[in-house]
């Protein structure tokens, strides 16, 4: 018997089926062109359209806001034009092409409509100004506010964002090179800070009161914490963690703080047994016996960067690759002459989940132990072993492919230099030393 | 054991149990109800597609049951690529759009989450590159807006073509 049925179309389709239909095209212009099929299709995709701004282009921005103001008082029986700003959840900056476009009387008018912004990335713009950035006090929803390299905008409206927006997560003000001071910012904050990037802000003079103040106020939220290049971070406002209950730390980040001493790192181990990333890089006042003793109290890292902390041991190594056996990717250039053969083996024994390993620069490496390394390491793809004299490119190559057929060239690099003169200088620099 | 399926048409489908679990609806009647061997009504699916519906599946049998997290990998994976359809697949869902749509609606309805997502894809990339009228035609969907709000909706929407 043949049941009479309605033929099916895409109207007949269950409204839920559409709109997966719908939202499954990828690209914006199909998006806004699918809009303007019906009403059904616009009030699905409208939101998604305005959802995220980021223009590549320098000009865009203006056009957006010429458009806003001509007809923001437009009132449409659809949805009317302010209320289309409300739908604005993303903007990003960061890919427009002229840093120094002069689009900020716009912006500023644009920000102001913007109440459901939830993530600002400002990345290189280097026309925003402290007025630009007092505007986002309106944006009370702000999680994710990024000011990377703003080099106009300085420590003076921080205190009224930290203040007020309770809602901010993430907050990057790396490379702010205008910013002298920020104690008073921090000391008022009660935004819920779980990442922060303080690096590269050159001219900080009251960076360890300021990271003081971040442990006292964000200590319950923070789990990333970026304080790259400073000259004044020292061990006093780690001090603070005694008294504090567990922070939950993922990530730490402290490249190139050359007052760093072990202290900080003794007062930051209860609070790191969560720890995922730790870069150290050139912090030059830290010992290979502070990291080998912190990294006891972190097994779940898997990133680590020790590049230029001079004179680690092979024994230190093997600690540290004994207590977190879950590493992939580590870095230790340049870490002097304690290191050799040894300390490879270590990392064969203990950490077999190894992706990458940077090495250059260490000249006691010789390929037997790197071709160990590559058959206790299966899931290696890069090596770097820059500089490291005793290893040639073509010859460790042809050894890893022999121990390892199933190795392409093309997934296993091996960076080098021809090795004689690298190797001339190095012995050089030393007998000089 | 084999499952029977009768379609609303009452056509009978004999296939093996692994081809019927590829649909989670089968799957957790047949838990539920054991090996009873009675026919299994799908009052909701047309003979002629229920046939299409099991050649997927038959195809598929084979497949890896996603699990949580890799479903979580598929779906971005899907959002990302919708033009990265296989070739099988490809060959598969080259129907008319009548069939095309009935082929989503039955994948809904068993709850066959692949078939589905290529339904869905493929629907997608028609749309693809084409105006408003175009798709209005291709689908035969009434544009129910007043001349002066697509007026309005165009004007509001052009900064996004070029972002």
């Amino acid at each position: 018997m043949e049941v009479k049925r309605t033929p099916v179309s895409f109207s007949s389709l269950p409204a839920e089926l559409a709109e997966q239909i719908v939202t499954s095209l990828e690209a914006r212009e199909d998006w806004v062109s699918a809009s303007q099929v019906c009403r059904f299709w616009y009030r699905v995709l409208v939101p998604k359209i305005w959802r995220c701004i980021a223009p590549t282009q320098s000009d865009t921005i203006r056009q957006i806001v010429i458009n806003v103001a001509q007809r923001g008082f437009v009132l449409s029986p659809l949805m009317n034009f302010s209320s289309l700003f409300h739908l604005i959840r993303e903007i990003d900056l960061s890919r427009m092409t002229i840093y120094n476009a002069e689009p900020k009387l716009n912006f500023e008018k644009l920000i102001m409509h913007c109440r459901e912004l939830e993530s600002l990335n400002l990345t290189n713009c280097l026309w925003v100004t402290d007025t630009i950035v007092m505007q986002l006090i309106n944006c009370t929803k702000l999680k994710r506010l990024n000011l990377h390299g703003c080099g106009q905008v300085t420590g003076d409206p921080m205190g009224l964002l930290l203040e007020n927006l309770d809602h901010l997560e993430e907050l990057s003000l790396a490379h702010c090179t205008m910013m002298r001071s920020l104690h008073p910012a921090f000391v008022v904050c009660r935004a819920p800070l779980r990442v922060l990037n303080l690096g590269g802000i050159f001219e900080l003079s009251d960076m360890n009161d300021v990271l003081a103040a971040i442990f006292d106020k964000c200590h319950a939220t923070l789990e990333s914490l970026v304080i790259d290049w400073n000259n004044t971070l020292n061990e006093n406002p780690f001090r603070r963690l005694n008294t504090l209950p567990t922070m939950n730390l993922r990530e730490l980040s402290l490249i190139r703080c050359p007052r760093l001493s072990g202290g900080a790192l003794a007062r930051l181990a209860p609070h790191s047994s969560n720890l995922l990333k730790l870069s150290l890089n050139g912090s030059s006042g830290l010992t290979g016996a502070n990291i080998a003793g912190f990294v006891q109290s972190t097994p779940h890292l898997t990133s680590l960067d020790i590049s230029f902390i001079e004179d680690i041991t092979d024994d230190e190594l093997e600690d540290i690759a004994t207590a977190c056996p879950n590493l992939k990717e580590v870095k230790m250039l340049g870490i002097g002459t304690g290191i050799t053969d040894w300390t490879l083996l270590s990392l064969s024994a203990h950490t077999t989940g190894l992706r990458k390993l940077y090495m250059s620069m260490n000249m006691n490496i010789t390929p037997q132990a790197v071709y160990s390394l590559v058959v206790a390491c299966p899931n290696i793809t890069v090596l770097s072993f820059l500089g490291c004299g005793q290893i040639m490119g073509s010859r460790i190559q042809q050894l890893a492919l022999e121990l390892d057929p199933t190795l392409s060239p093309e997934n296993v690099h091996f960076e080098m230099t021809e090795s004689v003169n690298w190797r001339t200088r190095m012995i050089e620099t030393l007998a000089a030393g | 054991m084999p499952v029977v399926l009768q379609a609303s048409d009452n056509q009978q489908f004999t296939i093996e149990k692994a081809v019927a679990e590829r649909s989670m609806l089968l799957k957790n009647m047949l838990e539920d109800v054991g090996e009873a061997g009675e026919p299994i009504p799908l009052p909701n699916v047309a003979g002629s597609i229920l046939k299409k519906v099991i050649e997927y599946c038959e195809h598929h049998k084979e497949d890896p049951v996603p699990s949580a997290e890799e479903d979580k990998d598929a779906f971005e994976s899907s959002r990302r690529k919708a033009d990265d359809i296989d070739e099988w697949d490809a060959q598969f869902i080259k129907v008319g759009n009548e069939e095309l749509f009935e082929i989503i609606l039955a994948a809904n309805y068993l709850d066959i989450k692949p078939l589905l997502d290529l339904g869905c894809k493929t629907v997608a990339n028609m749309i693809k590159g084409k105006t408003p009228e175009q798709i209005r035609e291709m689908f035969n969907i009434e544009n129910d807006f007043t001349p002066e709000e697509e007026d309005q909706i165009r004007r509001e929407n052009e900064w996004a073509a070029d972002a």
